[in-house]
């Protein structure tokens, strides 16, 4: 009783130094006018679009690349945990830092930030990262987490600015949600195991694969099985693509779905992993093959020489060659 | 037994903490404080938690957000900026003990804009993305737009906003900031055949008006708590001043935002005329030369808005 009586009275000190804080603040203050300038201009960056591939001629072995929206600047990081973001026009280097915390995730903001994932002991760390204007910014601490725990995937509508964090390990998820006010909530889901969470645009309508290869929509607050037996592929706007799974678990039909309706986009001759699969924004469907990879637009398979290396990362192709030169497909 | 002991005395101290922050928050002796929690309740997405949050000691009803002089009649000061030439922009930093701001002044009133999304209808766009479609220099975010729980994708603009002289939409008696074709700045209540009949060219709808004849007219904080803010201004020889602040502890736990008072204040001293506020929250963006001066509050950075003020270029 003793103690808690010492408790009281330690937290009414406490809160009374905080709310007494505060409410100076919040007083009329006397501010002081300072006169500066605007931080110089770092980088203009070109929002047109650019349909063609892009290559980036990394300096370094590099141990994850993201290609903005726009295909026009490229981030990744290096075996030395650095962070580089090259404009791939010219190859110029816009900003590079590194950290102490390794760097695990990176993720476009549309084409002009970066969501910045970092590990820490027993921690993840959530930034974001401004490109023209260089301002970084802390968005949240997961602390508690186990050791094999990561960011396993961020969705975000730019529209309903809705934000979903997967973050966990092989076995179990947990998924947060913040508005636009910043708030941020545990999303209360019925699978402790969750993957490649995609949102569609405009609606706050958000996909998710189970454990066991069944896709759910959670819509107004409601879960519901949209799909046994599938896999999301990607999101484009208000469109989102999934494929059909056969019984060894291989996508074997491609199919999309818009404004209600589900349509066949394209069955694949040849049974391929959903890893090799990717997407593009006008239904184009690349398969990526042994030696090859399939273009579903031109129906043509181009070869790959021997010396190429190729991935699927983040329904993007890339192609590795030399050990530092990537082409990009997306 | 001792395990429920503990448990017991962790449950009366987290009651002891409701009910003292209760105590001291809305009946101590912290009136700021207090102002500042019920407008950030009362003027979020769930206001109706304000009653169990003070254990029912404080009326909803009674704490209603009061948007001062919404309704405020527009200036009486009209000029013409016909002949002004200056073709310089500035930008100032400014910092208080809850926010920080950028202030924007743009010498000729008359390269003013506003830009409209041009998805209208559908979604709306940042205001980078507008700027560079108008092919302007500089903006910021401008006017109301259908924002249903906060999850506006800012393709529908609401009251007035008039382009380039071209009504967009009416909304009929509507507080209403804008310009004139001789880039006077207009701010108060006006109806579509008003604001024609005024030559109004570029025009948005929001509030309340700030500083009118050079007089600030806005009572006690407000009455809209503390939040980032953007507002636009005019000072007698035509300067632009444009003003966007931070806030919602963005930039650490003392950043909570301008009230309407201090984006008020912080218009006289640049020396407006007429002033009047604009969107705010997490659509409060400033952009210069392709590069974002504010940090918007939003975790994805810009919002999608539906209109923006953008400064052409000379």
């Amino acid at each position: 009783m003793k103690y808690f009586l010492i408790c009281i009275l330690l937290i009414t000190g406490i809160e009374t130094g905080v709310y007494w804080h505060y409410d100076s603040l919040l007083k009329n203050p006397n501010e002081v006018v300072h006169a500066g300038t605007s931080k110089p201009v770092s980088a203009s960056i070109d929002h047109k679009q650019s349909d063609k591939g892009v290559i980036l001629a990394a300096k370094d072995p590099v141990s994850q690349i993201k290609i903005s929206e726009n295909h026009q600047l490229a981030a990744y990081v290096n075996d030395q945990n650095e962070l580089h973001i090259v404009k791939l026009s010219d190859q110029s280097e816009l900003y590079s830092t590194t950290d102490t915390h390794e760097i695990v995730y990176l993720k476009w903001i549309r084409n002009d930030s970066l969501f910045i994932g970092l590990k820490g002991k027993n921690s993840l760390i959530l930034k974001t990262f401004q490109i023209g204007s260089q301002q970084e910014r802390t968005i949240e601490t997961f602390n508690g987490v186990s050791s094999t725990s990561t960011f396993k995937s961020i969705a975000y509508s730019p529209y309903t600015n809705d934000v979903y964090i997967l973050i966990g390990n092989q076995t179990r998820t947990k998924m947060y949600h913040i508005n636009t006010n910043g708030h941020m909530s545990v999303m209360p889901l019925d699978h402790s195991y969750i993957d490649k969470p995609m949102m569609l645009s405009t609606k706050n309508e958000l996909f998710y694969q189970d454990a066991n290869y069944n896709i759910w929509v959670v819509a107004d607050g409601e879960t519901k099985k949209f799909k046994n037996n599938a896999i999301p592929l990607a999101v484009y706007d208000d469109s989102f693509y999934y494929g059909i799974l056969n019984d060894e678990g291989r996508v074997a039909s491609v199919y999309k779905y818009d404004k209600g309706n589900k349509e066949k986009v394209e069955d694949l001759s040849t049974p391929v992993h959903a890893k090799n699969i990717v997407v593009k924004s006008d239904g184009t469907i690349l398969v990526l093959k042994e030696n090859s990879y399939y273009n579903s637009k031109t129906g043509k398979t181009i070869l790959l020489s021997d010396n190429v290396q190729t991935f699927v990362d983040d329904n993007a192709l890339f192609f590795i060659k030399n050990n530092k030169t990537y082409l990009v497909e997306s | 037994m001792k395990f429920i002991k503990f448990c017991f005395y962790v449950l009366l101290t987290f009651i002891y903490v409701w009910v003292s922050s209760v105590f001291l928050v809305f009946h101590g002796p912290f009136p700021n404080l207090k102002n500042y929690v019920i407008g950030i309740v009362s003027t979020s997405m769930h206001p109706q938690y304000l009653e169990p949050l003070s254990l029912w000691t404080v009326s909803l009803n009674e704490t209603k957000p009061q948007m001062n002089n919404v309704a405020g009649k527009g200036s009486t000061i009209f000029a013409s900026f016909k002949d002004v030439n200056d073709s310089s922009i500035e930008v100032k930093d400014y910092h208080a003990p809850t926010f920080s701001a950028k202030i924007m002044l743009v010498h000729d009133p008359k390269r003013i804009r506003v830009a409209v999304t041009k998805y209208k209808g559908d979604v709306g766009q940042t205001v980078s993305e507008m700027v560079d479609d108008a092919h302007a220099v500089a903006g910021i975010n401008g006017g109301s737009f259908s924002d249903v729980a906060y999850r506006g994708t800012g393709g529908i603009p609401l009251g007035n906003t008039i382009q380039d002289g071209k009504v967009i939409t009416s909304g009929d008696s509507a507080p209403t900031i804008g310009f004139t074709d001789e880039g006077v700045l207009v701010c108060g209540t006006y109806s579509q055949k008003e604001l024609i009949e005024d030559h109004v060219t570029q025009a948005v709808t929001f509030g309340p008006v700030l500083v009118k004849d050079g007089k600030g007219i806005i009572e006690g904080d407000g009455g809209w708590g503390y939040a980032p803010r953007t507002a636009i201004g005019q000072r007698e020889d035509g300067t632009v001043i444009m003003v966007v602040t931070s806030g919602r502890m963005v930039n650490g736990p003392d950043d909570l935002g301008a009230s309407m008072k201090d984006l008020m204040n912080l218009m006289l001293k640049y020396g407006a005329v007429n002033a009047a506020n604009l969107d705010g929250g997490s659509s409060s963006t400033m952009v210069k030369d392709g590069v974002l001066l504010n940090q918007p509050t939003d975790v994805l950075g810009e919002r999608k808005i539906a209109t923006s003020f953008v400064v052409m270029p000379e």
